[in-house]
């Protein structure tokens, strides 16, 4: 059985055991902050909060189930109550403001949330995890506007990026560069 | 159907990811379906306005200072209290001091003062337990017992879905979650029976429909497959499938190179490319859809069910991998020269400081913990 494995990943990243606390917290420490930053706005508040949240379950661990969900239900909720308080507590001049706030706790809600918080600190780690060359190219080419004068650059780049795709998976990258590329060429054609 | 949000954000990073599984497609579309919200929300999230914001905002956390934080606060060194789950043990580690150190001549009570921040500890071999994630989100632990609450029997060891009174509609999914350090049996709907290793996870009908027997895993499992010509038994590994026909098999996914194995019956083996059929005692291997096909070391392939750990020929880290799944704790990898190979058997039953002695016969290597990591020099 040959086994070829990063020195420093982890075995069973998807939760078979309980975590060490210090694995349980960088795994989930920037996807709380930035869930409870939606709701107040304030990156160092957000943070506390966590770091609360955090401390309270290692306070009760035995309370809460060791099953992964469970621990990153009593987090999240955790962080919410403290954001709804905070949100509470808040000198509104307008009742609007704190009805619209209200709102924005109810589960449905929520859910977002956690799922908007889940999917985008995923795809960190895993932009994280890849190397530097394809890191770049990943960066470039998703997030740049492309416009008509950088199709020559695109099609540089989609050497390394079909490189960097087959390495590593994120391939959205691809059909969303073929879409764009398709777009601009049928607009450049149609001239 | 409802899926927990963390099962959600996986299927939609998958897709961003391009690595969605048939059967993650499927369950991302039914949620898409349920409501227009939820399309509204994917669109947002797989866009690029939101992805960019979000990932410069994690960019900007100083991970490394909030642990420190975190780790002043709630896990202070002159705080007598070791992490929560080393309390349970500590009988174990007042004997385990003398096994695992027998040179140190320092005063006992000093040495465990001394070492509350790299507690030292013996550990359980697995025994029997699991989650059951049921259709509506509900989540029970499992072990020995048979509960009246349980939607189904615990009958002769094993979960028994074969009396069941879900229809194949009403059931829905269930998935079987056994952590390390686990283990658990279960018998479908259609009599099939299967053994799940530690770290392993099976999802499955509560009631097979009439057409076609579909069961998910991840991890390690042993099927014993109830024969049924009208329904085809598959088996999905990540996107491959193996499908089978009144067969025993073990299928032994933990690596990204895994292996199918046959003891009895036959099975085809597909991969996104390829299939191969399978004769018994054969083995089919498949890394980056290639599959290969060789001999079998059955012996291998049965002990953990067998209540052994079977090395042949295998590198100290392949062993230390599975017993880490086993005893339930993490492997420095940095420390395994992996040109030695070693060949033997160790009782599964027995305690780690026992296996680790017997490792250390065997190969002159000393093992030791720090916190939950195990070294090897």
């Amino acid at each position: 059985m040959q086994f070829n494995v990063n020195v420093k990943k982890r075995l069973f990243p998807d939760g078979f055991s309980a975590p060490s606390p210090e694995t349980l917290f960088r795994e989930n420490f920037g996807r709380l902050s930035y869930f409870a930053f939606r709701y107040v706005q304030d990156k160092a508040m957000a943070e506390d909060f966590v770091q609360d949240a955090f401390a309270t379950y290692w306070d009760r661990k035995e309370t809460v189930s060791s099953h992964p969900a469970a621990i990153k239900d009593f987090l999240y909720t955790s962080v919410k109550n403290s954001c709804l308080n905070h949100l509470k507590r808040l000198k509104v001049e307008e009742r609007y403001f704190v009805l619209r706030n209200e709102e924005s706790f109810e589960n449905e809600k929520v859910l977002e949330g956690i799922i908007e918080a889940e999917v985008i600190a995923n795809i960190h780690r895993a932009v994280a995890a890849l190397p530097e060359s394809c890191r770049k190219v990943f960066i470039m080419s998703y997030f740049e506007n492309l416009s008509n004068s950088k199709i020559a650059k695109i099609l540089n780049i989609s050497v390394n990026t079909v490189r960097c795709h087959k390495q590593n998976g994120l391939k959205t990258l691809r059909s969303q560069l073929n879409l764009e590329t398709f777009l601009t060429l049928m607009i450049l054609i149609s001239r | 159907m409802s899926l927990n949000p963390y099962q959600l954000s996986e299927l939609i990073t998958r897709y961003i990811q391009q690595k969605l599984s048939e059967s993650d497609r499927l369950r991302l579309d039914q949620w898409l379906n349920e409501s227009d919200d939820h399309q509204k929300l994917f669109d947002r999230l797989v866009g690029t306005e939101k992805l960019k914001t979000g990932l410069e905002y994690f960019d900007n956390i100083d991970l490394d200072a909030q642990w420190e934080k975190a780790k002043a606060r709630s896990f202070r060194p002159n705080r007598l209290r070791p992490y929560l789950w080393y309390a349970a043990s500590v009988a174990a580690v007042l004997i385990s001091v003398f096994v695992f150190w027998p040179k140190n001549d320092q005063p006992f009570a000093q040495e465990y003062i001394a070492t509350v921040d790299r507690p030292m500890f013996d550990l359980e071999p697995g025994n029997v337990k699991a989650f059951l994630e049921l259709e509506g989100g509900d989540i029970i632990q499992l072990s020995e017992t048979n509960d009246p609450r349980l939607p189904v029997p615990y009958l002769n060891g094993a979960l028994n879905y074969m009396r069941s009174a879900f229809s194949a509609l009403e059931g829905g999914y269930h998935q079987l979650s056994v952590p390390k350090s686990g283990t658990y049996r279960v018998v479908l709907s259609d009599g099939t029976k299967v053994w799940l290793n530690a770290a392993s996870k099976l999802r499955y009908p509560a009631s097979f429909s009439a057409t076609s027997r579909r069961v998910e895993l991840i991890g390690e499992a042993y099927f014993e497959v109830a024969p049924d010509r009208s329904r085809p038994f598959l088996v999905e590994v990540g996107s491959n499938t193996v499908e089978v026909l009144g067969t025993q098999f073990n299928i032994n996914s933990y690596d990204a190179q895994w292996s199918t194995t046959l003891f009895e019956g036959s099975v085809k083996v597909s991969s996104d490319h390829a299939s191969r059929l399978l004769a018994p005692g054969q083995e089919a291997r498949i890394k980056n859809k290639q599959i290969s096909i060789r001999k079998a070391d059955l012996r291998k392939a049965a002990a953990w069910r067998d209540n052994e750990f079977y090395f042949r020929n295998e590198s100290m880290f392949d062993i230390l991998s599975e017993l880490s799944r086993w005893y339930d704790f993490e492997v420095e990898l940095k420390d395994i020269p992996s040109e030695r190979k070693f060949s033997g058997s160790i009782d599964k039953r027995l305690k780690l400081s026992e296996v680790l002695k017997i490792l250390k016969s065997l190969s002159g290597h000393e093992f030791y913990f720090d916190g939950k990591r195990l070294h090897m020099k």
